[in-house]
């Protein structure tokens, strides 16, 4: 028989849906990395991350069955957690609209700009507001409606928060239209 | 135009430093598993309780057979065994409580009945 880490995650979803806990432990040990970063990438600290992303592998054991295969488990599995992140931080957050006028603070600084950041030191630089609504959002996969809805809040602050906190990630994680901006020299042409 | 920034973001969010400690990380949620399975059971039982005392009342306040009893009993213990499909442990602990307190309730009134019809 195939062992279970050389099983497709199809395979191992049915065994699961069928009852079979060593399969279910088998997609937590391929998920719970990522499902725990998206949990600490949208804010939450490290203990709260754990907590929340054991929770969501719990429900996502309770409701196997309701899993369609129409995306990936690990992707299903987010927005569980995500979910249940919304629903600790109801009434504990309040997202205000962004102020047109209160200009980030790291502009398209150079020295940034130069380096890869990667995305952990990227998303410091975002409101907390920010952060939470582009990890909904682009890590996690919920709408905009959705995160509207689960915050109580108008769907045009969000829609602002996401943009803004997209364009902040762009300028440190994506230079490119600097780099084109600048003259080519010698390192960027042959040897 | 499809915006490859935010195609290459989904994929960054993709990637994540491995967990140093998955095995007690499945640990954990084995035991939340198990104990999410336990209350579920518990409010099961409260529930087909209810049903029983539901039950008692019902035959101390009207006479009606023994049958009703049976009835009630039977309903009870199915909606235990539907009630872990629906909601959160929490939640179905908490309806458990409520329909053991109506079910007490009903048995104090069934038996104020007999006693008063004694």
């Amino acid at each position: 028989m195939t062992p279970l880490a050389a099983q497709e995650e199809l395979s191992l979803v049915a065994q699961a849906a069928a009852g079979e806990r060593r399969a279910f432990g088998e997609l937590v040990r391929r998920n719970a990395s990522s499902v725990r970063a998206l949990l600490r990438r949208m804010g939450a600290e490290a203990s709260l991350a754990d907590d929340l992303a054991q929770d969501a592998f719990l429900v996502a054991f309770q409701r196997i069955g309701d899993f369609r295969a129409e995306g990936s488990f690990a992707g299903w599995v987010k927005r569980i957690a995500a979910r249940l992140y919304l629903r600790r931080l109801k009434g504990k957050v309040r997202l205000e609209a962004p102020i047109e006028a209160a200009e980030e603070t790291g502009g398209p600084d150079e020295s940034l700009s130069a380096l890869k950041l990667d995305l952990e030191q990227a998303l410091e630089a975002l409101s907390p507001a920010e952060r939470l609504c582009v990890s909904l959002c682009h890590g996690a996969g919920l709408t905009h409606a959705e995160i509207a809805e689960q915050l109580k809040t108008p769907l045009g602050t969000v829609k602002s928060h996401v943009k803004r906190g997209l364009d902040k990630l762009r300028l440190r994680l994506d230079p490119g239209p600097l780099d084109e901006a600048r003259p080519a020299d010698g390192r960027l042409g042959h040897d | 135009m499809t915006d490859t920034f935010e195609t290459r973001l989904a994929a960054m969010f993709d990637e994540a430093p491995e967990l140093s400690d998955t095995s007690d990380f499945l640990i954990r949620i084995e035991a939340k598993i198990d104990r999410a399975r336990a209350d579920r059971r518990m409010a099961g039982l409260i529930v087909a309780g209810a049903a029983a005392f539901a039950a008692a009342a019902a035959v101390g306040a009207s006479d009606v057979s023994l049958g009703l009893a049976d009835v009630l009993i039977t309903a009870g213990t199915r909606v235990g065994e539907l009630l872990p499909m629906v909601g959160t442990s929490g939640q179905q602990t908490m309806i458990g409580w409520v329909l053991l307190g109506l079910g007490l309730l009903g048995a104090g009134l069934g038996l104020k009945q007999v006693m008063e019809e004694a």
